[in-house]
């Protein structure tokens, strides 16, 4: 009895599994996104280009270079902009934005304190009518893990020794300090602000 | 969307510990109750007189692997903020080989060994001091394989995207995969016990 009980069990169970297995064959991928074309109009032209978002690396590069046209936009308010600033970066907060403007020669670059801020910064451009927007995913906490104090983990992979050795060669530039071997339960959870007060301690004026 | 909790910040690092620790624990005692807190059980499966190692295990993968698929589905996971962990093929298939021969030896897997420990079986408590030891001893020696372990990386990636298959099939083969593998299951499980 207690045998053909359990047996019934499994043949309900077995069922629901494949029809919910067959009803995944049909449903597709669980990772679908909304496709871009389908975005009313307006907020389509608001959205970035694939490649906008740029690392803190190639804006170093590009800074090292003297990038022709290259204009760095700091977003957050002036006294954290005097407090620290990536080099060659001019001041306009977000809330000026709107009507401070843009010139829409050359290309922008914009950062803020957080991603929230950068990408709000990015909206208003666009909505400007600005061409060329590129943006620090991040914003200024990238300069200072990728930068300033460029990091290499405890029992790194090999994808990350690779990314250490790019940001070192171009850290040195702009008097960065690397740290290796750090355990990776000490970079987690640091905010730009804490990453920021660290790096003032040791003393680096950028 | 409404989880994963930790990854929404629903819960805290903290709080999400603990949850963890409780489904844990929850996750030890049903495997105890099945029986799989016993070593000989677990080596039935090698010798085809008792797969119930597979059948848990099967069973826990298509229901995870459903429940994650059509909660996604229906907008309440983000699978994005779920962590999927990297893959270095070379080095994985040598541990999953390191891992297979310590199973056959003592009989009990990392998990299993501590639900045989907290039960009282001594040598679940000797297959853990094993364990620790043995990762102690890889700790000591990393630097001699530290170019090995991170050799063949792929990323992070899944089969469907490494195969270019449709989510929705491989779910489906998975399962018709497992239903067929506890069929076959209870096939050798009554030919090898007559």
């Amino acid at each position: 009895m207690i045998h053909s009980a359990a047996e019934g069990i499994n043949t309900v169970l077995a069922t629901v599994a494949l029809t919910l297995g067959f009803g995944a064959l049909v449903a597709g991928s669980p990772y679908e996104d909304i496709p871009e074309q389908d975005l009313p109009p307006v907020v389509a032209s608001l959205m970035p280009a694939d490649d906008a978002r740029i690392d803190a690396v190639t804006v170093a590069r590009w800074i090292r270079d003297r990038k022709p046209g290259l204009r760095l936009v700091d977003l957050r308010p002036a006294e954290d902009f005097e407090h620290f600033h990536i080099p060659t970066a001019s001041n306009i907060p977000l809330e000026e934005l709107g009507s401070h403007g843009i010139s829409d020669q050359g290309m922008t670059v914009l950062y803020g304190a957080d991603e929230e801020q950068t990408m709000r910064g990015v909206f208003i451009l666009k909505a400007l009518g600005a061409g060329s927007v590129y943006y620090l995913g991040d914003g200024v906490g990238l300069w200072l893990t990728q930068i300033i104090n460029p990091t290499l983990y405890q029992q790194p992979t090999f994808e990350e020794q690779l990314q250490f050795e790019v940001q070192l060669e171009i850290a040195a530039y702009f008097g960065g300090l690397a740290r290796t071997n750090v355990p990776r339960s000490e970079g987690y959870g640091e905010s730009a602000e804490q990453g920021l007060e660290r790096t003032m301690r040791r003393g680096c004026a950028f | 969307m409404n989880a994963p909790w930790l990854g929404l910040g629903t819960l805290s690092v903290d709080q999400g510990l603990t949850l963890a620790l409780l489904i844990g624990v929850g996750f030890g005692w049903f495997l105890e109750r099945g029986g799989l807190g016993n070593a000989r059980k677990l080596a039935g499966q090698f010798y085809l007189t008792d797969l119930t190692v597979l059948k848990v295990m099967f069973s826990a993968i298509i229901t995870a692997m459903l429940g994650l698929f059509w909660l996604s589905k229906l907008g309440y996971v983000d699978l994005t903020l779920i962590y999927l962990p990297p893959t270095f093929l070379a080095p994985q298939l040598v541990g999953g080989l390191v891992f297979g021969f310590g199973f056959v030896m003592g009989g009990l897997c990392p998990g299993t060994s501590c639900v045989a420990a907290a039960s009282g079986r001594i040598d679940g408590m000797m297959l853990l001091v094993g364990m620790l030891f043995g990762v102690f001893i890889f700790n000591e020696i990393y630097p001699l394989f530290t170019e090995f372990y991170a050799s063949t990386p792929l990323g992070q990636v899944t089969l469907a995207e490494q195969f270019d298959l449709s989510h929705g099939l491989l779910v489906f083969a998975i399962v018709a995969m497992g239903l067929g593998a506890f069929v076959m299951a209870e096939y050798l499980e009554n030919r090898n016990r007559n």
